[in-house]
């Protein structure tokens, strides 16, 4: 339930630091997750959140610290090496990133063929299933411009799922919907945190972090201001800032 | 009126010089598929080398850019006449460069096709470059992050919509290079405008021109009306999309 580093942790995340030109995004960021743990991050915009995220599948490139998958760093790995960690770390982006001169079918059948090397019929089987999980079944045929932004994303997580992988990385996967489809997605992702997959979530959808996190982190300016377990830290806040934060978040 | 009708539409030129115009127009077609086909391949070619971000592959990205660059900025004219007047005289050339016999067709006719295809290729280098730059940066990170390769991810996610947003200007290009087939007469080759010419000479009557005028449209302007209906379905869709 902690960050300490108590019991094995799936991923972890030290001292990390990111620049971009004269900006210090990530001042020495420390995060763990042990397996089947639920862990959000919570922020201001501009904190670092997202870019934590990116940095952990190595969207980002990283300047200083280490990041560790099953206790093994991750942090200079390339070519091969690196798609294979890909592989092992799913990710789920704020705008969806879905393909869109393919269906939903086989937005999610395509990576199996070209990257799981399966035949398309066995690929296209395992979709349909992944689909049915986030309850789309019904428009596996469908084009993404023809689908909600709820649905789409629901898509884009089934695609991920498609990997079959260890820890799945959500950044602000709500952000961009309409309020009345946020819970669609949320409740997807309720049931993977239920069947014990780790998660590192960055959200601005506080209740959320709340009911389903094991850990909170508050973060601002590039740090870690705080961490705790959600019922702390959302009612108990020790920091100014943290409190300051809150309280804009939920009672606006 | 009756001497501008006699000029530009003698019937009587047109049916007489008809076959010798339309063997013309089938070689003008024969070098505008050929050299289309190559231009499109090399044209991709030259993109994936300009728009690659590998620092090991740098030097070919420089060069690439080097190509474009002096390709874009030349008369194909001046590119024809380079290579007819002067690669049958470098020794060291293999034959089948130096004086390309090749499917019984004459060399003049394979001068016509490289130089189409080194003028063009640039061109639509420019053309894929534009379309794989428009693919939004989040697809290929959404493709690398389910752990496919930048190859695959190039060759999955970002040229499949490339290709599609540059079909119209793809088209746009291939009806101008259709149209500078002509430029290939210069050194022989006899094209619809050549044979149309020829008839020229002979007649003093420019009817078997029209003629060859008419062939063109034939082909380009039915080209124009599928490029501008797929520009508009573009539109539609992109404000579908977003409403």
């Amino acid at each position: 339930m902690s960050s300490d580093g108590s019991g094995a942790a799936k991923l972890r995340i030290s001292g990390l630091h990111k620049r971009f030109g004269e900006l210090h995004v990530l001042r020495g960021v420390d995060v763990s997750v042990r397996a089947g743990a639920v862990v959000s991050v919570i922020g201001p915009s501009g904190s670092g959140k997202s870019t934590l995220l990116r940095c952990v599948n190595r969207l980002e490139a990283i300047d200083d610290g280490e990041i560790f998958l099953d206790e093994k760093p991750i942090t200079r790995l390339r070519g091969a090496a690196l798609d294979q960690v890909r592989r092992r770390v799913g990710m789920v982006f704020q705008h969806f990133n879905l393909f869109p001169h393919r269906t939903a079918l086989q937005n999610v059948a395509l990576p199996l063929r070209v990257v799981c090397g399966m035949s398309r019929a066995d690929a296209e089987r395992r979709a349909r299933e992944l689909l049915e999980q986030v309850g789309l079944a019904a428009k596996a045929d469908e084009r993404p411009e023809r689908l909600s932004g709820g649905q789409q994303q629901r898509v884009a997580i089934a695609r991920a799922l498609a990997m079959n992988p260890e820890v799945m990385l959500f950044d602000e996967v709500t952000s961009a919907l309409d309020p009345e489809l946020v819970t669609d997605v949320l409740d997807v992702m309720r049931n993977l945190a239920t069947q014990g997959m780790t998660m590192l979530v960055v959200t601005h959808e506080m209740s959320f972090a709340k009911d389903v996190s094991d850990e909170v982190l508050f973060m601002d300016h590039g740090i870690v201001a705080e961490r705790g377990a959600p019922a702390t830290l959302f009612t108990a806040p020790s920091q100014e800032r943290t409190r300051r934060f809150l309280d804009r978040v939920l009672h606006p | 009126m009756d001497v501008f009708l006699a000029q530009y539409f003698d019937l009587t030129v047109i049916r007489d010089n008809f076959d010798k115009v339309l063997l013309g127009f089938w070689v003008t077609v024969q070098l505008s598929l050929i050299a289309g086909a190559f231009s499109l391949i090399w044209g991709l070619v030259l993109a994936l080398a300009r728009t690659t971000r590998s620092r090991a592959l740098l030097p070919l990205r420089v060069m690439a850019i080097g190509y474009i660059d002096v390709f874009r900025g030349i008369p194909l004219l001046l590119v024809v006449l380079l290579i007819s007047g002067s690669l049958p005289f470098i020794s060291f050339l293999p034959a089948w460069i130096r004086a390309p016999h090749l499917f019984g067709r004459p060399d003049v006719y394979w001068f016509g096709v490289a130089s189409l295809t080194i003028t063009y290729g640039a061109y639509l280098a420019e053309v894929y470059r534009a379309g794989i730059e428009a693919v939004p940066r989040g697809q290929t990170e959404a493709a690398r992050s389910l752990g496919m390769s930048q190859s695959s991810a190039l060759r999955h996610v970002v040229l499949p919509q490339a290709v599609r947003t540059v079909v119209p200007p793809l088209l746009n290009d291939f009806i101008a290079l259709m149209k500078d087939t002509s430029l290939v007469q210069v050194i022989g080759v006899v094209e619809v405008v050549r044979a149309g010419r020829e008839v020229q000479g002979e007649t003093f009557n420019s009817s078997a021109l029209t003629l060859g005028a008419v062939m063109f449209l034939l082909i380009t302007m039915p080209l124009a009306r599928i490029v501008d209906r797929r520009l508009n379905n573009g539109r539609q869709r992109l404000s579908g999309g977003l409403a």
